[in-house]
């Protein structure tokens, strides 16, 4: 694409409310089986992007608003940063607002979000995958599962479907409510802690089915549970838990966009009631099944676009608006999650491509206001649950392994070496 | 591979003790442990130049010794002659940080560049019984010079119009000010401001001519609302 755009609805907010501990970046890897040849992923990165004009941009200031213009130079490849998800300089990154990272068997890439949302980002990192297992000699068929350069790039890829979906007879009102926050010890120099537990698919649907709930409903209330047993880890306030789920809308509304396309629903549980786990998972069940709903999805695009809609806002200079957000989502944004679960489903790659591939891992990162957060994918048969944790104290992590492993699922735990601080 | 027994899960680790619970880990049954799974931790803590913090040090003791030796010595000779020194010192900072390490590109840094040798020349002739040779001669030829400067640049670089475009926009409104203030009477000699003048307005029309719709462009990317 030679020309530029705007920034989709739900990418305006995050550039201005991205700083050191707030780095609005979420990370996708692949572990293959071998170890990676550092030079054929460099070429692989610089073909593969070029299918990709909506991540080939860098971010420009204009006067009323950010903008997304072409970029032209090589994207970096990079030895991973034992710092994950840690802002970094654009200037410096050729201006791309991605970064590409290898070690050892691992890819992975960290993404700012004002460039696209965890669904458009796998489309990207399965691209380079299979571009890289190609030029490594492989003979690979994509079977239509990934965006090559045979499936011309459509328009609809860089659509805002946010603002496409807008329709004003779904106005309503919706009120955010404060949650309960975290009282943790931050780590210095804005470490991350990284968790992952891996575990296997089948097992963890069993007992999610058990419960007569969805995976994500399942570990949802095993957080909230587990965060029960920690109470020492919040604030002594009378206010509820609320676990943050994205939701992906393009499993809603029928769209191919490459941005940002999720919203969330927020399940919300008095914690200090000490509930038992079958009232935990009654709950948040319900909250999850009332708000993942079209109607209720829509009201909330409503909501989204209209504020960007209002023509007193749209005429505020970009300086001032930059304040006005900073000051709102202090306000507001953050105030409403103790947490975010955010589970991206089940990676669909190609019959040849699977043998290469040994996991698949997600994580969000977190800030100081919500410091704990989980990222969930699975591939074949392989789930990893990746905690991200900005403060030292593990207590809610230990709580939740345990209580998975005490449905007799069994996990299998890495970590980024937490004692350090 | 690892297991921990108070949680009751397997560990991928080459440490002592359960990264959850702390407790020691006992060796699970499959040893299968490939490699670390995370590169080493290292601070990121920045060392001090203290090269650096010295002259910053220096810049900062000049102007408090001016400026106190200013106020002292003020009933004596009735000039703020510390001002000099103050603008100065800031120009160094500004040569320093922005047109030798600055992060823009040419055009900017140079329009930084300008505006500031401007301001520093004024002060020096406004506090120097204000002979007007800054505002009369200097500021038009530094104006004349930064145009040609990214006039050259472009040409020898036009895709980088779009990034030029708003240096040279801000350097053709600098060629019309000395010309307005000799309307007003306050420069007293007109040819260098008009010939700043005249490159101003040439540059205007030569732009529309050859680069009318990438300015266009440019100006509904940068004011879209």
């Amino acid at each position: 694409m030679n020309k530029w755009y705007k920034l989709d609805n739900a990418a305006k907010v995050f550039p201005s409310v991205t700083s050191k501990r707030r780095s609005n970046l979420f990370r996708l890897a692949f572990i293959l089986k071998e170890e990676i040849v550092p030079e054929v992923l460099e070429k692989a990165l610089e073909y593969t992007i070029n299918r990709f004009p909506s991540m080939k941009v860098k971010i420009k200031k204009g006067l009323f608003w950010y903008y997304f213009e072409p970029n032209n130079e090589k994207p970096i490849l990079y030895e991973e940063d034992p710092y994950i998800c840690s802002k970094f300089n654009y200037k410096e990154n050729k201006n791309y607002l991605f970064k590409v990272n290898y070690y050892y068997k691992r890819i992975s890439i960290e993404v700012f979000h004002a460039l696209t949302d965890g669904a458009g980002a796998m489309e990207f990192l399965k691209a380079l995958v299979y571009n890289y297992l190609i030029m490594l000699g492989n003979k690979v068929d994509s079977e239509n599962l990934i965006l090559t350069d045979e499936i011309e790039n459509i328009k609809e890829e860089h659509q805002d479907s946010f603002l496409k979906n807008y329709n004003l007879r779904y106005k309503h009102k919706t009120k955010e409510k404060k949650a309960l926050q975290w009282k943790g010890t931050l780590y210095q120099e804005n470490w991350l802690a990284l968790v992952t537990g891996e575990l296997s698919v089948s097992a963890i649907k069993e007992v999610a089915y058990r419960y007569d709930a969805t995976i994500t409903e399942f570990i949802g209330a095993c957080v909230i549970y587990s965060a029960s047993k920690s109470l020492n880890l919040f604030e002594n306030k009378h206010k509820p838990f609320q676990l943050f789920v994205p939701v992906d809308l393009r499993r809603l509304f029928p769209s191919k966009t490459l941005r940002n396309f999720s919203l969330f629903v927020r399940s919300t549980v008095d914690i200090e009631k000490q509930l038992t786990f079958e009232e935990v998972i009654s709950i948040v069940k319900g909250n999850i099944r009332e708000e993942v709903q079209k109607d209720k999805m829509l009201s909330r695009i409503v909501k989204n676009v209209s504020i960007e809609k209002n023509i007193f806002l749209r005429l505020v200079p970009l300086v001032i608006k930059e304040i006005l957000l900073k000051v709102g989502y202090r306000i507001q944004g953050d105030k409403a999650n103790s947490s975010s679960l955010s589970n991206l489903g089940k990676v669909n790659l190609p019959k040849d491509m699977r043998p290469y591939i040994n996991r698949i891992e997600f994580c969000i990162g977190a800030s100081y206001r919500a410091p704990v957060n989980l990222g969930i994918v699975s591939f074949e048969e392989k789930l990893v649950i990746s905690f991200a944790s900005a403060i030292v104290e593990r207590d809610m992590i230990r709580e939740f392994f345990r209580l998975i492993s005490s449905f007799g699922i069994e996990v299998l735990i890495e970590t980024n070496e937490l004692e350090v601080f | 591979m690892k297991e921990c027994q108070a949680c009751k899960i397997l560990v991928n680790t080459e440490r002592k003790t359960c990264p959850l619970c702390f407790t020691i880990l006992k060796p699970a049954q499959e040893e299968t442990k490939e490699f670390n799974p995370y590169p080493k931790y290292q601070s990121k803590v920045v060392k001090y130049n203290y090269y650096y913090r010295g002259i910053v040090f220096l810049s900062i003791i000049a102007i408090l010794t001016s400026v106190i030796v200013n106020i002292i010595t003020y009933k004596e000779n009735k000039n703020l002659w510390s001002l000099v020194v103050i603008a100065g010192i800031s120009y160094f900072w500004i040569l320093l940080r922005s047109t030798i390490h600055g992060e823009g590109n040419i055009p900017r840094r140079l329009l930084t560049q300008m505006l500031m040798l401007a301001l520093l020349l004024f002060i020096i002739d406004y506090f120097n019984d204000f002979l007007r040779w800054s505002i009369n001669y200097v500021i038009p030829f530094l104006s004349i010079s930064l145009t040609l400067s990214i006039i050259s640049l472009l040409v020898g670089n036009t895709g980088k119009f779009k990034d030029y475009v708003s240096a040279l926009f801000a350097s053709i409104i600098s060629g019309f000010i000395p010309f307005v203030l000799w309307l007003f009477k306050i420069v007293k000699i007109l040819w260098p401001s008009l010939g700043a003048a005249t490159l101003s307005l040439v540059t205007i029309i030569g732009m529309f001519i050859f680069a009318g719709n990438q300015i266009k462009e440019e100006l509904k990317k940068r004011f879209h609302i």
